[in-house]
């Protein structure tokens, strides 16, 4: 009886193997899910918008230098934040604590401090200037730090705080921006590829409208108060006399402050944040655009700026290249003329006395038959006139 | 002895408005002056671009005629103040030329109604030509053409209409004399520089079967005009051929005449329709406005086969208001010629009408200008109502002249007054052969 004994050794194989790597399992599995729900961005940018303006408003301003310490602690530089205040709330005459703006009646932290970027302030804050940040549309002397040079592997988190209403978010008590312009300038991001997934969180009453009509890939939405429903502030700082932080950023900041760089808190906890109970509105949220699923997407892919390091136990001495030329020491005896020859503005124009062969040998100077042609053709011309004005 | 005064007027008044730098910018500025096609700041941005890169004939520069560019380049970096002198100059050729042609066809005029007398009616000596017409209409001309503003505003805004102006001038006075050798000189020039005085070959034929000594037929008068014009005007682009030697640049002038892609405000009918017509008729479209350019030239020559130089008039007239970028330029020469036919005057229907219309239009162009592109307080069909109005006016001078002409041609073969109604009489129509 010829047993066929591949199907029986081959059972044995996988049951040996599969013995040893019982241990490995759960990290094969790990590996595995980080390829099919990672994050695959390469750089995170951050969009930090308060859209209000006067001193009555300090919780706006606050919020957004708030939610701008947190991220900066997680690891986004300042270059990749796009932050825009109407700034008057620090030197504001009726500030008590000039220079200084805080978030908590324990004014344990100055948000502002010395070292904020503030990159659009006072009346740069318009809904124009949003949009054209967000799509890049901005004239072509519109300097680095204004500019969301986002690419196609670009995480952004944009975050709006202020007055809001059904449909609408108030741009500076002088116009307002819909939320049909916010998702048509996200669809013009998603169509120029200038973001590979966008969290986009606000904080003003009635804030879901502000999402509800977003129809472009990869967008997460949280918003802190559903289409009727206020957003409140939390406490006031009798110091300083005025509401210094609304409910859904304070309690926002909480969460945000147990998440430290490289820490694997997920979306689904910050979803949990500020329930009603504890915000008095409901917040909404919005993952039917997203491709991952929330308990797999980390807050910092959105909030920080975390690059998995990988640490190699080898080394390798770079050598020097012999084709790298040594531009200091010029030697006639190398003998390549390219390599020593000085650098210089190439010619915007050709012109007679330029020697460049970029655009080959230009004859500008006409040819001497012209000349004399053109001069019999003008006698010929000026005798006619006379034999008609004659006759 | 007048027209001595009115020349040296004409050119003291040039030379010191050539002066006024504020008055030059300000010309230089105007669209009814300067079009795309003839303006001279563009003529000097063509020049420089030749002299730093190889070709000038961009979308945004100059799109005139290559031997104007090298005339004129070399002119101004050799002697720079040739260049007023030759304006100046030009405009002072055409005033003497427009001269001796008005006194040759009004002499003309008076010997064949001299000779005509026994078919003319009895008792319309009022209205004949005399011999005052041939001593003063010449000197009225003159005068009208050195100081009138519109040419007074080309001069100075130095823009190429200027010369072609000249050529049309020197081509009526080679008409009276019948030499079709000059005359297609001039037709070729002309329609080098801008490509409708084409249709005057049509008229260069009838004025030489008028006009010439030795008699000889329509037909080989046609021929003879066709051959020489095509003479010339190979001669003119193998010159002009010479001078930039890319076949682009030869037909890039007469493709932005055709095409009319630059659609800056001007006085024509051109720039309003194809801001807005969608871009599937643009075609269609162009075709239909060159062809309204084109096509009066065959009825008329039919019609009015015994007045060349009338014929020449009206087609000159009808181009100049018609064509692609027309400017008030173009409308002088015309209206210089008015007095020409002074003797129909008592036929216009409405000349009040119309003056006053035209001088009115011609105030409101430059206020519509300033409150739309200045004020911003009007828009474009504001603009575009002044210079419809200025067209309609120039219009209704040109059909009211004819009709007077035609009309006075009849009164000198039937009497005054016409027949009268309810008799048996029978009006027929025959001009005078």
């Amino acid at each position: 009886m010829h047993i066929n004994i591949t199907p029986l050794a081959f059972l044995l194989y996988i049951i040996s193997t599969s013995h040893a790597s019982l241990a490995k399992n759960t990290k094969v599995t790990q590996e595995v899910n980080k390829h099919f729900s990672g994050s695959s961005h390469t750089n995170n940018w951050a969009v930090l918008v308060c859209t209000s303006r006067f001193w009555f408003n300090y919780r706006h301003v606050a919020n957004a230098l708030s939610v701008y310490r947190s991220v900066k602690r997680l690891g986004i530089p300042d270059s990749q934040i796009i932050l825009m205040l109407a700034d008057d709330m620090a030197c504001n005459p009726r500030n008590p604590r000039p220079g200084k703006v805080y978030n908590n009646k324990d004014q344990a932290i100055d948000v502002y401090g010395s070292d904020v970027e503030v990159d659009y302030r006072g009346y740069e804050v318009t809904a124009e200037n949003f949009i054209r940040v967000l799509t890049g549309r901005l004239p072509a002397d519109a300097p680095r730090s204004k500019r969301l040079s986002t690419d196609d592997r670009s995480n952004i988190l944009v975050y709006m705080t202020g007055h809001g209403g059904e449909d609408f978010l108030k741009f500076q008590d002088a116009e307002e921006i819909s939320n049909v312009e916010l998702a048509d300038a996200f669809e013009q991001m998603w169509q120029r590829r200038r973001y590979h997934e966008l969290l986009f969180i606000i904080d003003t009453c009635q804030a879901v409208s502000m999402f509800k009509r977003f129809y472009s890939p990869n967008i997460m939405a949280i918003a802190s108060s559903q289409v009727g429903e206020d957003s409140l502030s939390h406490h006031v700082d009798p110091a300083i006399g005025v509401y210094i932080i609304d409910r859904y950023t304070y309690h926002l900041l909480e969460f945000l402050e147990r998440v430290s760089p490289g820490s694997k808190e997920t979306m689904e906890q910050l979803f949990k944040v500020c329930p009603k109970h504890q915000c008095i509105s409901t917040p909404g949220f919005s993952t039917h655009l997203f491709s991952r699923p929330i308990s797999r997407t980390l807050i910092s892919d959105f909030f920080g700026s975390v690059r998995d390091v990988d640490v190699t136990d080898w080394s390798f001495t770079a050598k020097p290249n012999p084709e790298v030329v040594d531009t200091n020491k010029r030697t006639k005896a190398s003998g390549n003329e390219s390599a020593n020859r000085r650098y210089s503005y190439s010619q915007q124009f050709v012109t007679k006395d330029s020697t460049s062969d970029r655009l080959g040998t230009v004859e500008n100077t006409p040819h001497p038959l012209v000349g004399i042609a053109s001069s019999i053709f003008l006698c010929l011309m000026v005798a006619t006139m006379m034999k008609t004005l004659s006759s | 002895m007048y027209e001595i005064c009115a020349l040296f007027v004409g050119i003291g008044l040039r030379m010191w408005l050539f002066r006024m730098p504020r008055v030059l910018l300000w010309i230089s500025s105007r669209p009814e002056i300067e079009t795309p096609l003839t303006s001279w700041g563009r003529l000097i941005e063509g020049e420089a671009l030749m002299r730093n890169s190889q070709s000038y004939q961009n979308k945004h520069s100059y799109h005139g005629s290559t031997l104007l560019l090298a005339l004129i380049s070399y002119l101004n970096l050799n002697a720079p103040f040739l260049v007023e002198i030759l304006f100046i100059a030009s405009d002072v050729i055409s005033a003497v030329a427009l001269y001796l042609f008005a006194q040759k066809f009004l002499r003309k005029e008076l010997k064949s109604q001299k000779e005509c007398k026994e078919k003319l009616f009895k008792g319309v000596s009022s209205i004949l030509i005399k011999p005052e017409h041939v001593s003063k209409v010449p000197t009225i001309i003159c005068a009208l053409y050195m100081c009138n503003p519109f040419s007074l505003a080309t001069c100075i805004s130095k823009s190429s209409v200027t010369f072609n102006n000249l050529f049309l001038a020197l081509f009526l006075l080679s008409a009276v004399q019948g030499s079709i050798w000059q005359m297609a000189f001039y037709v070729a020039l002309s329609t080098y520089e801008t490509l409708y005085p084409v249709q005057l070959l049509l008229a260069t034929g009838l004025c030489a079967w008028k006009y010439q000594e030795k008699p000889s037929t329509l037909k080989i008068c046609y021929l003879k005009s066709l051959a020489c014009f095509t003479f010339w005007m190979a001669l003119i682009l193998t010159l002009s051929f010479l001078c930039e030697p890319t076949t682009s640049s030869l037909l890039s002038h007469y493709k932005f005449i055709l095409s009319a892609p630059d659609q800056t405000p001007n006085v024509g009918v051109f720039w309003y329709f194809f801001t807005e017509v969608f871009d599937h008729f643009h075609t269609f479209f162009m075709c239909v406005f060159q062809i309204n350019v084109l096509i009066y030239s065959i009825p008329m020559s039919i019609k009015l086969k015994s007045h060349p130089v009338f014929l020449v008039f009206m087609l000159i007239a009808i181009t100049g208001i018609f064509k692609s970028y027309p400017s008030v330029g173009d409308a002088s020469l015309w209206l210089c010629l008015l007095p020409l036919w002074s003797h129909t005057f008592s036929y216009l229907r409405y000349p009040s009408v119309t003056g006053a219309m035209l001088l009115t239009s011609t105030i409101l162009c430059p206020v519509m200008w300033h409150m739309w592109i200045n004020a911003h307080s009007a828009n474009a069909n504001f603009y575009f109502a002044a210079t419809l109005a200025y067209t309609t006016a120039l219009v209704l001078i040109t059909t009211d002249t004819a009709m007077a002409y035609l009309n006075w041609h009849v009164r000198i073969r039937e009497g005054l007054k016409p027949c009268v109604a309810g008799t048996s009489e029978k009006a027929v129509l025959r001009l005078m052969n």
